[in-house]
């Protein structure tokens, strides 16, 4: 059987994956608590092996680790019930329900119910539209039970009924992997890190951090010294770390969901040109995107999971270290995976 | 020490044999699963149909006989599914499709019905249940492809034959050949 365009192996796959990288995020927070631990347990007289040795095998000297694998679980918990919510924040949007007003809005919750039987799913997703100026769509949620897909009201405005469809059984596709699980522990575990690393980082500076075995920090500038740079290449490595994980992840994601979507709809050319309409209306328009993306809070936690990446249209931060990469593949190779590259033409250069 | 062996070989080819009856029993449950789906969505359909055409009544009497068409197809179909022949149903059904699309066509010919917000509100669910139905028969379709291919497939098929009676081929939700034929032939006249 051909494995490419077999998607329940690409859910065994994401599950592994989504393993993998719960795993490292927990050595992570271990190694985190270790230095933590280092810091501010081991008594000043004690060498470091001696002290990492004893780590192992004495609790009274491992607090931080342990409590920085209990905080990993948790944040676990946390993914389980609230990444929608934290995906969400931020966005002006209204949920969509069959008892909907508008025509618009009845179509968009007949599509989604529509290949939500294409594809097999058990529950029905929510459905957001987000009121912003840019054109977009994404998937969030942990399983398939509390999963919901959001799209902007842009795009709703500009895209046939045809090519809406293409575009929601990408999000369902999404779904359907399990993308959205494994996006939601790399977003909901590396967030929470930073944000631990960030306290400590702060309350050392500022010399508020209570002191456990009576060691005094005064006594030993250079000791202090070290635990900033510790500290700081820290604070600079793990975005970058769950920069490289999360491009691990999403390497081959974006072509499966496409595919998914032409498996579902049968067809290729509308999901083409949706992406095409919405690649034009970003290049065309580059300050009104930027500005859309930049005044959506929390912006970092959802950019990996957009229908779009606004970088293939060349729209850049580069302060902001999560988008020195980009986590989509080109138009062109997209295209290309569609079998639709004689549309390539109608799309807009980008700058 | 040969007992063994032979006893390993055994123990391996129960949990072969065990594994794939598993496989078959959850791929036949989901075919059966999918099959109901389209039981829901051909029943919805008829509800779609029964208040659109009250709601068209006052513009054309086209629907005097759409109406008593669809309800004669319908009790055919029900008839053919009440009798276990799956082919007569299909076939049934798929009449019923092609009246829906003609529908479309009636409704461009009468300006007030295209202003008839009612009228509206059914084309799109029209258009929804259509789909509904359609993406329920490829999901249909697709179970039944995976199953059959596993049925079929060597050495599974040796204990699929063994437990014969419970694992029967499922036909495919398809156009009878006239039918497809007829389709094949159709051209657009101005």
């Amino acid at each position: 059987m051909n494995r490419v365009a077999d998607w329940r192996f690409h859910v065994k796959k994401n599950k592994r994956k989504s393993m993998y990288v719960i795993l490292s995020f927990i050595l992570i927070y271990a190694l985190v608590g270790l230095v933590l631990d280092w810091i501010y347990l081991k008594p000043h007289w004690m060498s470091t092996e001696r002290y990492l040795l004893l780590v192992l095998s004495d609790p009274k000297f491992s607090f931080f680790v342990i409590a920085m694998m209990a905080v990993a679980l948790v944040s676990l918990l946390v993914g389980r019930f609230f990444t929608r919510a934290m995906m969400m924040n931020g966005l002006e949007y209204h949920e969509v329900s069959a008892q909907s007003e508008s025509k618009e809005e009845i179509a968009l919750y007949n599509i989604v119910e529509e290949m939500k039987i294409a594809a097999r799913l058990r529950a029905m997703p929510r459905i957001y539209i987000v009121d912003s100026n840019m054109m977009n769509a994404f998937a969030t949620g942990w399983n398939d039970k509390n999963a919901a897909i959001a799209i902007t009201r842009p795009l709703l405005n500009v895209l046939t009924r045809e090519e809406l469809q293409a575009v929601i059984a990408h999000e369902i596709s999404h779904i359907r992997h399990q993308d959205i699980r494994l996006i939601s522990s790399v977003m909901v575990m590396s967030s929470l890190l930073l944000f631990i690393i960030d306290v400590v980082f702060r309350s050392f500076i500022y010399q508020r951090a209570p002191h456990y075995g009576g060691r005094s920090r005064q006594n030993n500038a250079g000791g202090a010294l070290l635990i900033l740079i510790v500290l700081m290449v820290l604070r600079l490595v793990l975005p970058i770390i769950t920069m490289a994980l999360t491009m691990f992840l999403s390497r081959s994601r974006e072509f499966m969901a496409d595919a998914g979507c032409v498996q579902m709809t049968r067809q290729n050319e509308p999901l083409a040109r949706a992406l095409i309409k919405i690649h034009n209306a970003h290049v065309e328009h580059p300050q009104e995107s930027q500005d859309a993306y930049r005044n959506c809070p929390n912006e970092s936690l959802r950019s990996s999971s957009y229908l779009y990446d606004q970088r293939t249209a060349g729209i850049k931060n580069l302060l902001n270290i999560n988008q020195w990469f980009s986590s989509h593949p080109s138009l062109k190779d997209r295209l290309i995976a569609l079998n639709a590259l004689h549309l390539l033409s109608s799309a807009k250069k980008s700058v | 020490m040969d007992m063994m062996v032979i006893l390993g070989i055994i123990v391996v080819f129960v949990i072969y044999i065990i594994y794939v009856y598993n496989q078959l029993v959850a791929m036949r449950e989901a075919v059966r699963n999918d099959a109901k789906q389209i039981d829901v969505q051909l029943d919805r359909r008829f509800k779609v149909f029964e208040s659109l055409i009250s709601s068209v009544k006052q513009y054309m009497d086209y629907e005097q006989t759409t109406l008593k068409d669809v309800v004669a197809l319908r009790n055919q179909a029900q008839d053919a599914k009440a009798k276990g022949d799956d082919k007569g149903r299909i076939a049934a059904e798929n009449k019923i499709s092609g009246i829906v699309g003609g529908l479309n066509v009636v409704f461009e010919q009468y300006p007030d019905l295209k202003a008839n917000q009612n009228v509206l509100q059914l084309q799109e669910e029209i258009v929804n249940t259509e789909n509904k139905l359609a993406f329920a028969k490829q999901a249909y379709n697709d179970g039944i492809e995976r199953f059959n291919t596993y049925r079929i497939s060597f050495p599974t098929n040796v204990v699929a034959n063994f437990f014969g009676g419970s694992f029967p081929e499922f036909v495919y939700w398809q156009l009878s050949e006239d039918d497809a034929k007829k389709k094949d032939d159709y051209t657009v006249n101005f």
